[in-house]
């Protein structure tokens, strides 16, 4: 018996690349429908499990599929900006904790968080170096963000200008890193917290610039009328926030009309709930959503777009089955002769079926084992993967 | 010395042509070296087969050490077959995806449990066979001369009784077939085996002891259909 294997494992061996081919077509056939209802399994867990944990979550009306995302994942595209003076509306009923979002700034790619030193404490994140955010223009990031980017405390980060050629528009902002999270295995993992007056300083509603009371600045001044100075095109604007400028910077207009992309609430209870759900149900301008609920309509929409994907799988594991088989087939064909000679020199035709066999069963078995091992891979690693295709893919 | 091998009234057709192969008495003696002669598509490989067991007569006997080989079941044949004759083909078919050593062992492979295969045996004949060098090469990677030489190995590795060799200089230039030659008469002359040698070689009929001529088979066969 030992023959048998011997044989078939030299055969193998000896058309590696044609093995190679076939084991990893069988692993293929294997991975994609479990590695799939997998991914959809741990994907949808890990999406309902964020939802969950946010009771509600007030926007400007418009897609609350978008606002939830933006929200939840900071992903899709940014919602419509409500007011603080929205975000000030709710706090004030007091039914409950409220943490105001600001998602419109990036940098290198990764979304820049404005919000309360609340948000930390609401998403149980832990400091794994540095400090939370002190001042104007501190910035705290994700694990991911200081893995992928290899910045640490102490260095800075520049938000990404959104209008380069527009004068009147966000100017890049030049923040300093105090401190970088634990990994948490969410998409706080990818995030740059800051402020949300830092997110306002990069809206252009807050800026610093020369001090034009100091005698020294007169040549910055265009018109001066009593305490009221209008400053010419020459006037030093700061990007970044120091100690040693901080106290030039200062905001402009009325803060009600300042932009917030969502506002977290966590009612008191459940009668608080019903009750603020209530009052924004007709809302004109706000909504106010139930992240759980969106999330769970739309992995509805994933679990019924998964049949397809199943049976558009189903009909590409019978083609590539049929394929393999074809191949051994023809390998047996293009054996006639080496199989021929083996039966004249005295293998039995039980010998040459077995050996035949025991190569099938190898090339099986391994197939098999690599559908595993990707599932089992894509078990671990593929919730990130499955979660950018789901949330960029709405 | 009595007969090794004898055929009686041997009959033989393939049931797809018109070829049938005819042999009223045959016998040769243990040791003797004989080569057979005749024209493509005479029946020459045929009664190497028919004598191998490979293919069984429509009717006859074929006889090799006292034991008829149409008689025996099928495992027995083959058995047989394996314990007692060596076989070289004239395309040697070697497997290719075994080394030079992996194919003289192919029978130890088939039949026997790793722990009793005739691994010393193999390098030795392998050695004596000019192939010292290429034991773990394969066989696209020898020239023809010595491709011929790892089937000779492989066909002596179980010290046949009885050595059929279809053609076994067919492919080869006139320094290889000598070697090959005298690789194989060494053998039958050393352990006293029976040689049985298809071949079209005019030059290398000195080196027998009889000569079967398939022409004078077929004019034999002709006659008595007359």
């Amino acid at each position: 018996m030992k023959g048998v294997w011997h044989l078939a494992w030299r055969y193998l061996c000896f058309h590696k690349y044609k093995t190679l081919v076939l084991v990893a077509s069988i692993g293929l056939i294997v991975f994609i429908p479990t590695g799939l209802n997998v991914l959809v399994k741990k994907g949808s867990e890990q999406l309902t499990a964020r939802a969950e944990q946010t009771p509600l979550m007030l926007g400007r009306v418009g897609s609350p599929l978008e606002l939830v995302l933006n929200g939840l994942y900071f992903q899709s595209d940014t919602p419509p900006p409500l007011n603080f003076g929205d975000y000030l509306a709710i706090k004030d009923m007091d039914m409950g904790q409220v943490i105001p979002l600001h998602t419109g700034f990036r940098s290198r790619g990764f979304p820049i968080i404005g919000t309360r030193l609340s948000y930390f404490s609401f998403r149980h994140l832990a400091l794994q170096e540095g400090r939370w955010l002190g001042f104007l223009g501190e910035a705290v990031i994700g694990a991911s963000v200081a893995k992928e980017t290899g910045l640490q405390v102490g260095d800075t980060i520049i938000s990404a200008p959104e209008t380069a050629f527009n004068l009147a528009g966000a100017y890049p902002l030049k923040m300093t890193i105090v401190g970088v999270i634990g990994k948490t295995s969410t998409p706080d993992d990818d995030a740059i917290i800051v402020d949300l007056k830092t997110s306002w300083v990069m809206e252009g509603l807050g800026h610093g610039h020369t001090d034009l009371s100091k005698d020294d600045a007169s040549g910055f001044i265009l018109n001066q009328n009593g305490k009221s100075i209008i400053a010419n095109a020459a006037v030093n604007q700061f990007q970044e926030i120091t100690p040693e400028n901080i106290r030039s910077f200062h905001f402009h207009g009325n803060n009600g009309t300042y932009p917030l992309h969502a506002v977290i609430v966590i009612p008191k209870d459940q009668k608080h709930s019903a009750l603020l759900q209530g009052r924004y149900q007709s809302h004109a301008a706000l909504q106010l959503q139930n992240p759980s609920s969106i999330i769970g309509k739309l992995l509805e929409t994933v679990f019924s777009v998964r049949q397809y994907v199943l049976i558009g799988a189903f009909l590409m594991v019978l083609s590539a089955g049929a394929m393999s088989v074809l191949v051994f087939m023809l390998s047996q064909q293009l054996r006639a002769h080496e199989l021929v000679a083996m039966k004249k020199i005295g293998a039995a035709k039980s010998f040459v079926v077995g050996m035949v066999t025991c190569e099938i069963v190898m090339v099986l078995v391994s197939g098999v084992l690599l559908g595993m091992i990707l599932t089992l891979l894509s078990e671990k690693y593929g919730l990130v993967f499955l979660q950018s295709i789901i949330v960029s893919g709405v | 010395m009595g007969d090794y091998l004898s055929i009686k009234d041997l009959e033989f057709s393939y049931p797809d042509n018109q070829f049938q192969l005819s042999i009223k008495t045959l016998q040769v003696r243990r040791g003797e070296r004989i080569a057979v002669v005749g024209p493509s598509g005479s029946g020459k490989t045929t009664l190497l087969n028919l004598i191998a067991g490979i293919v069984l007569p429509d009717v006859g006997t074929v006889t090799i050490g006292g034991k008829s080989v149409v008689a025996m079941p099928e495992s027995q044949r083959r058995q047989f077959r394996i314990r007692n004759i060596g076989l070289v083909f004239q395309n040697f078919e070697l497997i290719e995806y075994l080394t030079v050593l992996e194919n003289i062992l192919l029978v130890d492979y088939i039949e026997k449990p790793v722990a009793v295969m005739r691994v010393e045996r193999a390098k030795v004949l392998a050695e004596k066979a000019g192939l010292s060098g290429n034991f773990y090469r394969y066989p696209h990677q020898l020239s023809q001369g010595e491709k011929q030489r790892v089937a000779i190995c492989r066909a002596l590795l179980t010290e046949p009784s009885l050595l059929l060799a279809d053609e076994p200089t067919g492919n080869l230039d006139v320094n290889n077939k000598e070697n090959v030659m005298s690789i194989l008469l060494d053998y039958a002359a050393s352990n006293d085996s029976t040689l049985i040698t298809v071949t079209h070689d005019q030059n290398l009929l000195h080196l027998f002891d009889r000569i079967i001529d398939f022409n004078e088979l077929i004019a034999a066969m002709e006659a008595g259909e007359r």
